[in-house]
């Protein structure tokens, strides 16, 4: 039992595990998708990958847990239930959304607006995404220790459903709606208000868009602050799921959400969705099969894949032009 | 071509750079434990060397090593009689292998020292043993748990420690797994690290030498937050003991997410997970009744005799903080060494000589340590302990 | 928030007056003795200099000091030069090192022999990365390296073979060489690492005086354009991606040989992060830019670690974030993330730039650059900082062009066999038809004009012809032999060379420079050759050199061989663009609005010039919208209208052809 080939696979695991693998992969997928949505949004109109998104979702569920602390919860206070859980999960999250938002408006000022007053090359810009990455990850851990802080558990988490060994729980309900609810707005708000269609014509032709009477400079930060919001919101939902928050917490998160957004088609919104839940569950198949250490190395390769044979991903491009 | 307009300018600065820098630096950062000790009379200075893990994810582990160590150093140089004052020297490797390689050449390097409490980790203790051996310094881990140690270098002098390696811990718990847990279906998870597959490794043989067997063996990575698919696999088997190995911080989330998959299985887990964290990290709720075993003892508040003064001194060195997993070890570790010192081993060789020869049977407060001719030690004892209203409490051993 | 202009000013004050400026044009001014016998000094310096230290900075001095001044070498062979983002480039120096460990422990081989296959295990891997992911432009190759680099760690964390996480140990220090010993001593490993680094300086200096380092700076500044010139754009980028992960293999083994015991602990996403930072800190691109980076990097931590004062400065940082850092090191990353942000915001183009990298990251003049969406200043060309000088044409006249000889066939207007035809050329794009149908035959020695309304398909045909685009029917064909579906440089070497409508050359390098890179599209010299100097090489580039300046002469901007294109007047730029094109012994120049935006003066040099180049021997294909320019030189003329063509014939027919009056006038035929 000791001695491991390099790839056991496990078919049986698969079958025997099918459920359960896929109702979890959903719901973590849910999450990568609030978080793709953001990358993708920015991709879409700046051509930049933010990758200092991750850390904007860490802001998050750092700002859920101390708006807990905030309420008076303690880490070992019971379970909340009926209005009580209600104003807990909506203040939490409110406030996850608003420091997250928050927190991508400020970088973008600072940091990535003087990139764009100069034209600065992406190279440019992606060397500040890390740096400031890198800054905001070791800012929280010189400040909260490099120990994870432990959520209160505020919501019950009884077994509703038993199907097949997948267990149905509240909070994963909870999280699957909330990231397609969050989608849905999303895509209308960019679809049909006024600010949306700025948004989409900034990020079809940008010079245009500026002599048709666009405010660059407004759509640019609108679009930040919408791809904060929602990193905040699933900062909070992961808070209350996986009830830690660390330092690092966004790193391979980010890294997974972004390969969701390059799966579903970078710069479409439907996409980010589809390509999270799709990497969720992918994922979550793989380790079944592999063995859970591989689990990373399935979604990097996931990743590697398609960008080199669909760059355009599943369901193409939508936001702005093609662009490999 | 034009570029080369900045080459010799560039390469002008960085030479000065680098002869300013080096020039510019001073001594090692020094821990000067002897607070009160102004010695008016003849004490002679003596410096000992912590090693291992000061900041980093695994710096409480090093912390409380080198905060054991320390209290043994501060009671001995606040003694009118000692005839030595000694100084401890730290160096910080983050707990990691690569780090540990840079750092060894600085305390190799130094003279003075003549002694290494640590290191910390197998990992690091691995990849510095044979220049230990090649420089005669002698060095006793409070924590390295890897079996090879020993034979790294064949015939090692230096290598020494006062705890049980893991093939020992692993018997233990196998062992412990079949007879008080009365186990009839097992699973294994483990984080994938070195230390971890050991540990399972070990424990898994010892298992199936009392006739038992492991149903499912699953590995999961430590990084990531999600372990749903370890813990849908490890379901699966439905089984009623689990036994993990690795760390405190994935232990705790691991328990939470077995526990609210509705896994009611036993848990047990090694002397990586036995730190508060890991009731921080599972949550009170999540944590009780969870079984963490180790070669280490522990002192706590409850604790009496030796260890219940051990206790109250380290608390009055330390600033308030209480020892944690292996502190005690360090405080033996340090006291062996200060044994010899005190007998007037004060170079490397002598103190060398000291604890492979002439040390005999030493009474600590952790155990008693008597070493073999490879530097593990002679009576191995394993602790078990229990989660407890949100604190870990002794069981039996 | 504006543009920051007060930062603007300091900084070229302090360039101006910078002492490394000085020093720089000091240099300069030596002659090559000089120059050699100052960096034998320097060398021996280096060499002699951890003598003077005690154990723990010798230690110090060979890790991580040299290695990663080694390894920042090496990525920037790939970032710096070729402009790749790799954030991976960790996997090779892994690659390297595990070739050694396991090869080592596991057979006979010894450490030296083991060294020739670490290098190219490692460039192997640079391969197999490059090769399928080097389609990728900038941001996702990055991510895609990222990828690549956590797949070779992971994998080696699971590789029973490799040691899983436990590594391997034992690994064998290599043998004693000419009297130096390895074993625990840093130094000898140091003289290693040192020797490794003049070998790498050394390789970079000659690629850079090569077709091969032209290229990479090329690729960079303007990828399409180079392609388009017969740089060989996707090898070129392989061959970056190889030498760039030799340097790192071979700091692998180096590594190996001296801690012998490796794991992937030793090898985590955080260090590829770290040699970018050394990279982008110190200068990309600049050699000493880079070592000085890697060498701040790997030594400031190591300096906190000990220094007295580091206390102070702890608790300053302490309490400016509300930290409990115990340690001065804790800080280490979060300063590195800090001055990365700081240093791409106000001096991105590092400590010790090249000067052409400086003005590269400054600004960017492609669409690429992020300010797409730039709102204060206008699109097109952005104002150098040195100097603007052709916003309204230039100060300084152009050089007038004075006529060539016509041999006799062109007097006689006899022309040869058709040089280049297009039979049937269709051209869709999504639901639009760009080209329709187009059929056009182009005689050896005539000068072919195409014109047409706006948005007729003009260029889009240009861009059929060079590849650019494939066209969706019909056949291109060049001497009979088609070139439809070659890449562009190919379709480059093969003969056909353009300019384009706003005028691609590369911004930053020198006129000159820009030409012997059209020059390279004829040369064939490979990167061992180059290495090794091949007589092939230098005949190359004595060719080059000599060409280069001969053609510069042609169209008139010899004076300007040494200025850098964006410093160009307008109208020289122009000429300069045919100068290149023609550099790379096309035989079929294909023209893309070659007169707009000149003066009636410029515009009849330009007329003589073009007469000048077909006087030569080639033929020209001329896309114009200046009709008396047009009718004036063309010897016939192709009318292009809503992608089809409308007629074609001598510029008298064509002049009074009742469609094309139409289609630019729009105005039915039957009225007058």
């Amino acid at each position: 039992m000791s001695e491991e080939v390099l790839f056991p696979l496990c078919l049986d695991c698969f079958t025997d595990q099918f459920w359960p693998q896929t109702i979890d992969g959903l719901t973590v997928g849910a999450v990568y998708a609030l978080i793709a949505l953001g990358y993708t949004l920015v991709y879409g109109v700046l051509r930049l990958i933010n990758f200092a998104h991750s850390e904007i979702f860490m802001i998050g569920v750092f700002a859920s847990l101390f708006s807990m602390h905030a309420m008076g919860i303690d880490r070992n206070d019971p379970a909340k239930a009926g209005l009580a859980l209600v104003v807990v999960l909506v203040v939490s999250t409110a406030a996850a959304m608003l420091a997250s938002g928050l927190s991508a408006v400020v970088m973008e000022r600072i940091a990535y607006r003087p990139l764009r007053r100069r034209n600065a090359p992406r190279l440019s810009a992606l060397i500040t995404a890390i740096g400031i990455s890198l800054f905001l990850q070791e800012l929280f851990a010189l400040r909260y220790g490099r120990n994870l802080l432990g959520f209160p558990r505020v919501m019950d988490k009884p077994t509703l459903v038993d199907f097949n060994g997948a267990i149905i729980r509240p909070d994963k309900i909870l999280i699957f709606v909330s990231a397609i609810a969050l989608m849905i707005a999303l895509d209308r708000f960019v679809a049909k208000s006024k600010m949306g269609r700025g948004i989409r014509a900034t990020a079809q032709d940008a010079e245009t868009a500026a002599l048709m009477g666009v405010n660059i400079d407004r759509v640019v930060v609108l679009t930040f602050l919408l791809g904060g919001l929602l990193a905040g919101a699933a900062g909070a939902l992961y808070g209350l799921f996986f009830e830690f928050a660390k330092y690092n917490i966004g790193f391979l998160p980010g890294i997974k959400a972004f390969t969701a957004a390059v799966l579903g088609g970078i710069g479409n919104i439907k996409g980010a969705l589809l390509g999270g839940l799709t990497l969720g569950v992918l994922e979550n198949w793989g380790s079944a099969v592999l063995g859970g250490r591989w689990k990373d190395v399935f979604a990097f390769a996931v990743l590697v894949v398609v960008l080199m044979f669909r760059p355009t991903g599943i369901l193409g491009e939508a936001l702005g032009k093609a662009r490999a | 071509m034009k570029r080369s307009r900045f080459r010799l300018a560039g390469l002008l600065a960085v030479l000065l750079l680098v002869a300013l820098g080096f020039a510019g630096c001073g001594d090692d950062e020094e821990t000067p434990t002897n607070a009160g000790g102004d010695d008016g009379g003849a004490k002679k200075a003596v410096t000992l060397a912590y090693v291992g893990p000061l900041t980093g994810e695994a710096a409480n582990l090093g912390i409380n090593i080198r905060n054991g160590a320390k209290t043994a150093i501060e009671e001995y140089n606040k003694k009118a009689d000692g005839k030595y004052t000694i100084t401890l020297k730290e160096f910080d490797t983050e707990g990691d292998p690569a780090k540990a390689t840079t750092v060894k050449d600085q305390y190799i390097a130094d003279t003075s020292i003549i002694g290494i409490i640590g290191p910390a980790f197998s990992g690091e203790t691995k990849a510095v043993i044979p220049e230990l051996q090649a420089a005669g310094l002698v060095m006793i881990s409070a924590s390295a748990t890897n079996k090879d140690l020993p034979t790294i270098v064949a015939g090692s002098t230096v290598f020494h420690r006062v705890i049980a390696d893991d093939t020992f811990q692993g018997k233990g718990i196998g062992e412990y797994i079949v007879d008080k847990l009365s186990a009839k279906s097992l699973v294994v998870i483990d984080d994938n690290s070195e230390y971890g597959k050991g540990l399972a490794d070990d424990t898994i043989k010892a298992v199936q030498a009392k006739g038992g067997k492991a149903a499912k063996r699953v590995s999961l990575d430590p990084k990531a937050a999600d372990f749903s698919a370890a813990v849908n696999d490890a379901k699966s088997a439905t089984p009623d003991v689990i036994f993990y190995s690795g760390y405190y911080q994935e232990a705790g989330r691991l328990k939470k997410q077995l526990t609210d998959a509705g896994v009611t299985a036993k848990f047990i887990s090694g002397d990586g997970s036995l730190d508060p964290g890991f009731i921080e990290a599972a949550g009170a709720a999540a944590a009780e009744g969870a079984l963490l075993s180790c070669p280490c003892n522990l002192a706590t508040e409850t604790s009496t005799g030796k260890l219940g003064d051990f206790y109250k001194s380290y608390i009055a060195v330390n600033g308030g903080k209480g020892p944690g997993t292996y502190s005690p070890e360090a405080y033996d570790v340090a006291n062996i060494f200060i044994k010899g010192i005190e007998a007037g081993n004060t170079d490397r060789a002598g103190l060398l000589n000291f604890v492979e020869k002439d040390l005999g049977t030493y009474e600590g407060i952790s155990k008693t340590v008597e070493f073999e001719d490879n530097g593990n030690i002679k009576t191995p004892q394993l602790f078990v302990f229990v989660v407890k209203g949100g604190k870990i409490t002794a069981t039996e051993s | 928030m504006s543009g920051m202009p007060w930062a603007r000013s300091v900084r070229s004050t302090l360039r101006r007056y910078s002492p490394v400026e000085f020093v720089g044009r000091l240099w300069e001014r030596q002659n090559n003795i000089t120059k050699l016998f100052v960096c034998i000094l320097l060398f021996a310096f280096a060499a002699w200099f951890p003598l003077t230290l005690e154990l723990k900075w010798q230690g110090v001095l060979f890790f991580p000091v040299a290695v990663y001044i080694l390894l920042a070498l090496g990525l920037n062979i790939v970032v710096g030069q070729a402009g790749l983002l790799d954030l991976g480039y960790v996997a090779f120096y892994a690659v390297g090192a595990y070739t050694a460990a396991k090869l080592t422990t596991t057979s006979e081989w010894s450490m030296w022999q083991v060294l020739p296959i670490s290098i190219a295990m490692a460039m192997l891997a640079g391969v197999l990365l490059g090769g399928p992911t080097l389609r990728l432009r900038g941001d996702y190759l990055a991510i895609v390296t990222l990828g690549f680099g956590e797949i070779v760690r992971i994998v080696a964390q699971n590789t029973g073979a490799l040691g899983e996480s436990r590594g391997i140990t034992g690994i064998p220090h290599p043998s004693n060489v000419g009297g130096l010993e390895f074993l625990f001593d840093p130094v000898p490993y140091y003289h290693l690492t040192l020797a490794a680094i003049v070998v790498t300086i050394l390789m970079k200096v000659r690629l850079n005086r090569s077709r091969i380092g032209r290229g990479w700076i090329a690729i960079r500044e303007d990828e399409d354009a180079a392609e388009v010139m017969g740089v060989p754009t996707f090898k070129l980028k392989l061959w970056a991606f190889a030498v760039g992960a030799a340097v790192g293999g071979l700091a692998g083994w180096i590594y190996a040989g001296k801690t012998s015991f490796i794991s992937p602990d030793n090898f985590p996403f955080f260090l590829s992060v770290l040699i970018l930072a050394a990279v982008v800190l110190g200068g990309m691109g600049s050699i000493p830019g880079v070592i000085a980076g890697a060498f701040l990097i790997a030594f400031i931590p190591e300096w906190l670690r000990g220094i007295p004062a580091g206390k102070d400065v702890l608790d300053v940082l302490n309490k400016a974030i509300g930290g409990h850092a115990s340690d001065i090191n804790e800080y280490r990353q979060f300063l590195f993330g800090l001055a990365l942000v700081l240093v791409m915001i106000f001096r991105p183009q590092g400590l010790l730039p090249s000067r052409r990298r400086a003005a590269e990251l400054h600004e960017a003049t492609s669409p690429e650059g992020m300010g797409a969406v730039v709102v204060e200043q206008t699109s097109g060309e952005p104002e150098a900082e040195l100097g603007v000088d052709q916003l309204l044409g230039g100060e300084e006249a152009s050089v007038p062009i004075e006529a060539i000889e016509e041999p006799a066939e062109v007097k006689a207007a006899e022309f040869g066999e058709t040089v280049l035809e297009l039979q049937n050329v269709k051209m869709v794009f999504g639901g639009v038809t760009a080209l329709n149908d187009v059929s056009l035959a182009v005689r050896q020695g005539q000068i072919f004009g195409i014109i047409g309304p706006n948005g007729a398909g003009k260029t889009t045909l240009f861009n059929c012809v060079t590849g650019v685009f494939r066209a969706t029917d019909g056949d291109i064909l060049l001497d009979g032999k088609s070139i439809i579906g070659k890449r562009p440089h190919l379709i480059c070497r093969a003969g056909v060379a353009r300019t384009f409508q706003n005028i691609r050359l590369f911004p930053d390098m020198t006129a000159l420079e820009n030409v012997l890179v059209g020059t390279d599209a004829d040369h064939h010299a490979s990167v061992p050759g180059v290495l090794a100097g091949t007589p092939r090489y230098y005949r190359e580039e004595r060719h080059g050199r000599t060409e280069a300046e001969r053609l510069l002469e042609f169209v008139g901007v010899h004076h300007r061989a040494d200025d850098a294109a964006r410093n160009l007047p307008y109208g020289d730029q122009r000429r300069l663009e045919i100068a290149r094109a023609m550099a790379t012994r096309a035989r079929v120049l294909l023209l893309d609005e070659p007169a707009a935006g000149m003066n009636p003066s410029e515009k009849q040099d330009l007329v003589q010039l073009i007469r000048n180049i077909r006087a030569v021997g080639l033929t020209v294909v001329l896309i114009e919208h200046d009709m008396s320019l047009v009718m004036q030189v063309c010897d016939e003329i192709a009318v292009l209208d809503f992608g089809e063509k409308i007629a074609q014939g001598v510029p008298a027919d064509i002049q009074s052809d009742e469609r094309v009056i139409q289609a630019y006038l729009g105005v039915p035929a039957d009225a007058s």
